[in-house]
């Protein structure tokens, strides 16, 4: 495959390739044991980190850090909230209020970047659940369906320009009128009834800036070839939905995305029989050691998905670089452990250095109350996850910031940025 | 009354209606949201949710036939016949009201759009019309008033007649209203109580009553979360799809049958023991003269089951993956049956222990539940769930657990009193008498007609149900009757900043 743009090279990253965010959660936490390593290196193998073994090639592309806090949580009398805690993950928030996926997404937008899959929200089994969450703290619904997601990224490309045209005009003319049609409707409405109507209007232009920016005039990288078969398992999904989004961002469809791969919000009857895990998933998660010997194997299903991703960015040549070296990816769960659902002391796992501002090196970053432990996964950290969402803000170069999210928990994490 | 917006059911029976529709297309939909209620509600839209009601809008548009809308003849006839009536007579259907002169402005100029700019025909055009009606407010949305203003009443708002004739067809068909209604409506006939407990009653005889009614049921009881749960293979070698499928149409067939065609009450539907079933459930209740998949009449051991609680199917419900879980069981009845609010559960309680430690499943879990928090939580919902621990986790009938006589007694606050019972079949008794289970039933129905939850206001409508409910012989036909004509059902609050004038 050809790249994408004409890159020039400088001090060893390659310049003029886009930096790409991904954030990447699943429910019901990590097994300490087998997810930390003992020191500030991380170290995969048989006695380490065996969680992590789907990525054991890349690890020194990557950076662990442990005491990282959903503070705002803990700070609301809600220690145990893990299953509920997903508004504030990536956002900092209590309520949701404008996740760091669209947050980078309005601020590319902001400096004129726009495409239509510029900002992809997806899910592979998330139950109703997302991480992505707009500001006031509306939810984004994941897309789970590979079809759709195709149409939406990759479909336009194969039509003629006039066929395109026409569709075009065609849903333009359409969303005018959806838009004085909603105007009208909502005139005479209530506070709390126009609320709904505001956001009912809102997604009519985020698609009316995903139609401007589709383009036609054939493709410019390869899309996936996914089948049509639409009855399909959870892991055949999650294989879909993770080669379609690996293929957006290196053709450069995308530069920003969330994905929920799994959350049930601790209901019962939650299972992998594709590993051969027929246990519900939450007593499991809630069994503690007795639980791990199954419960690392769903793990490192979960960090299978995230390395197949990873595999694909990094096959993908940038310069003297590669589409990983100018990504991260930030793999995290809404608790520390399935046991206790703490939201403190969460697994935080980033791959990529997007573009060398991240100094992605094989760390294990421990911070706060988790400095210089060797095994200390169960307590809070005291870092509020605040901090590492602003550092990765200003990793995107978007305008700098101080803080993320509450504003009771700005500052950004030292020793992250390069 | 906030605004709600069509449910993945609603639109699929809406659209079945208008077009004959067989698609379903809102399944492919993200999920309602059954947080906020225990029935499902629309939730806010966002660029995925909106895309994909375009992609139906466009599919339904482009698979109808034109001819067959009773517009006359796109092909032939001249372009105005074929567009009044289009507006006259269809877009009402559509928009469950007439079709404004501002609303009719703004889609002509799409239609003109449509016909210049993509070369579309007449019958393009419509097809182009319908397209956009059903991604319009007035569609989606249960506001039949449209941008007017509401008819003022001292402080509270009157309903309108077509308001009130979407009420009543979402409520007791989960669809669009009829012609009747819409006609109705257009006569401005349902304004009195007396009109409306006609077309109640009307509507409860048609067979679309069955759709909401299961609806209702099955989210009410919990037995939509039967074809979702999964049990331990080994415990539960023979709880597969169609175990499931048949336990469930066990479940509404007695739900529904009772309340349409029985006698409606509390009473048959936590007491009865006839129950019509196929093969697969019949085999766990030990009937082995039921064969193949024909629906059975049958009437049920009096010792070991009697009422929907005791069915196998809502037993397997919220039974665990390898055993009974009362607690599980118990704070469903206590939320669901009798409205009781369960404290969410505290952080960092060890779950009950293994079978493999000994003792029944009763034992191990009231050592849980004393751990847990002896008074506060576990107390309030606990027994209901013990009383059933005649029944596993997939519902089959038992004596013993785990080696041990099972002990199904208890007691329990109803009414504000204490009672004590023998097993299942005895609380359920005394659950079905209690004026707390009479009330939550008709608080659960008023819910389900309001879609939104239920104020200090609505209570006088809902006792007057709950006396309707008592004073006739046809038990939830009369609660449905009674509050679909009460002052809750036909007028609501002006909400903070509406434009009232």
């Amino acid at each position: 495959m050809l790249p994408l743009l004409h890159a020039e090279m400088a001090g060893g990253q390659a310049v003029g390739f886009p930096k790409r965010l991904v954030t990447v959660a699943f429910g019901h936490g990590v097994c300490g044991p087998y997810f930390w390593p003992q020191g500030d290196q991380i170290v995969i193998g048989p006695n380490s980190s065996q969680t992590l073994s789907p990525l054991a090639s890349w690890s020194s592309k990557m950076l662990m850090i442990g005491g990282l806090d959903n503070k705002v949580y803990i700070d609301h009398n809600l220690h145990y909230a893990g299953h509920t805690c997903y508004p504030g993950l990536f956002s900092g928030t209590l309520k949701g209020d404008n996740s760091i996926d669209q947050a980078v997404a309005d601020g590319l937008k902001a400096k004129g970047v726009n495409k239509a899959g510029l900002h992809l929200v997806l899910g592979v089994d998330p139950d109703g659940n997302s991480i992505s969450y707009k500001a006031g703290g509306q939810i984004n619904t994941p897309e789970t369906d590979p079809w759709a997601l195709f149409k939406r990224i990759f479909s336009s490309y194969s039509l003629p320009p006039d066929t395109l045209a026409k569709i075009k005009a065609h849903k333009q003319s359409m969303l005018d009128y959806l838009g004085k049609d909603l105007e009208a409707f909502g005139a005479r409405l209530g506070t709390e009834d126009r609320v709904k109507i505001q956001a009912h209007l809102q997604s009519i232009r985020d698609l009316e800036m995903q139609l401007q920016a589709s383009t036609g005039g054939g493709p410019t990288c390869a899309a996936p070839m996914i089948g049509s078969s639409k009855s399909i398992d959870v892991p055949t999904r999650s294989s879909l939905m993770f080669q379609l989004l690996g293929a957006a961002m290196r053709c450069d469809l995308t530069r920003v995305a969330s994905m929920t791969i799994q959350d049930d919000h601790g209901r019962f009857n939650y299972r992998f029989p594709w590993l051969n895990v027929s246990d519900d998933y939450h007593p499991l998660a809630h069994d503690g050691a007795g639980g791990y010997e199954k419960k690392v194997k769903i793990d490192t299903w979960m960090f299978q998905q995230v390395a197949a991703l990873v595999k694909d960015l990094d096959g993908s040549v940038e310069g003297t670089a590669t589409a990983l070296d100018n990504s991260v990816i930030v793999v995290a769960s809404n608790m520390a452990d399935g046991k206790a659902h703490t939201v403190g002391g969460l697994p935080f796992v980033l791959i990529g250095s997007c573009g060398g501002a991240i100094k992605a090196n094989g760390r294990c970053l421990k911070l706060g109350k988790w400095a210089g432990k060797k095994s200390n996964w169960m307590d809070d950290g005291g870092v509020p996850v605040n901090h590492l969402l602003a550092s990765l803000s200003n990793a995107m170069d978007l305008p700098e910031v101080a803080g993320f999210g509450d504003k009771a928990y700005a500052g950004t994490l030292d020793g992250v940025l390069g | 009354m906030p605004l709600r917006r069509l449910t993945i059911p609603e639109y699929n029976n809406t659209v079945h209606d208008l077009f004959g529709d067989t698609t379903q297309p809102a399944n492919a939909f993200p999920q309602d949201d059954t947080t906020t209620l225990v029935f499902p509600t629309a939730p806010l839209l966002d660029s995925l949710r909106t895309s994909r009601l375009a992609d139906a809008a466009a599919a339904l548009a482009a698979a109808v036939d034109v001819t067959k809308l009773g517009i006359g003849k796109p092909a032939s006839d001249s372009e105005q016949t074929v567009l009044d009536a289009f507006f006259s007579t269809f877009g009402p259907r559509i928009y469950r009201r007439p079709v404004l002169a501002a609303e009719r402005t703004l889609l002509m100029a799409l239609y003109q759009r449509g016909r210049t700019n993509e070369g579309l025909d007449v019958t393009g055009g419509i097809r182009l019309l319908i397209e956009a009606m059903l991604q319009s407010a007035a569609f989606l949305y249960h506001w039949e008033l449209g941008p007017q203003a509401p008819h003022l009443e001292g402080s509270q708002v009157r309903l309108g007649s077509y308001e009130v004739a979407s009420r009543l067809s979402y409520f007791i068909w989960a669809t669009m209203p009829d012609d009747t209604l819409l006609s109705a409506a257009a006569a401005d006939k349902l304004q009195t109580p007396d009109e409306i407990v006609a077309q109640a009653k009307r509507m409860l005889a048609d067979p679309k009553a069955r759709q909401s009614v299961t609806a209702f049921f099955n989210a009410w009881l919990g037995i939509d979360q039967l074809s979702k749960r999964t049990k331990d293979a080994d415990a539960y070698p023979q709880f597969d799809d169609s175990l499931k499928a048949s336990m469930q149409a066990e479940l509404e067939s007695e739900t529904v049958g009772v309340a349409l065609d029985g006698d409606g009450s509390l009473t048959t539907l936590l007491t009865g023991t006839s129950a019509t079933l196929t093969q697969p459930v019949a085999a766990i209740y030990g009937l082995k003269n039921v064969m193949g998949m024909a629906p059975q009449s049958v009437t049920l051991d009096a010792t070991q089951r009697g009422g929907i609680l005791t069915r196998a199917g809502w037993q397997a419900a919220f039974g665990g993956s390898k055993g009974s879980n009362p607690i599980k069981r118990g704070v469903e009845i206590y939320r669901r049956l009798l409205c009781g609010t369960v404290p969410p559960p505290p952080p960092d309680v060890p779950l009950p222990k293994d079978a493999s430690s000994g003792g029944t499943t009763r034992q191990r879990f009231a050592e849980h539940g004393s751990n847990a928090c002896a008074t506060g939580c576990h107390a309030l919902f606990d027994n209901f769930g013990f009383a059933f621990e005649n029944y596993d986790g997939i519902g089959q009938y038992r004596t013993m657990d785990n080696g041990l006589p099972v002990d199904a007694s208890g007691s329990v606050m109803l009414d504000g009193a204490k009672v004590d019972f023998k097993n299942g079949i005895e609380l359920s008794k005394l659950i079905a008498n209690s004026q707390q289970a009479l009330a939550c039933f008709a608080s659960q129905t008023a819910t389900f007609a309001l879609g939104r939850s239920l104020q200090d206001a609505d209570q006088t409508s809902i006792q007057g149900a709950v006396a309707a409910y008592g004073s006739a012989s046809n038990g939830f036909r009369d609660l449905v009757v009674s509050f679909a004509s009460s002052r809750t059902f036909r007028y609501r609050t002006p909400a903070v900043d509406e434009v009232l004038k």
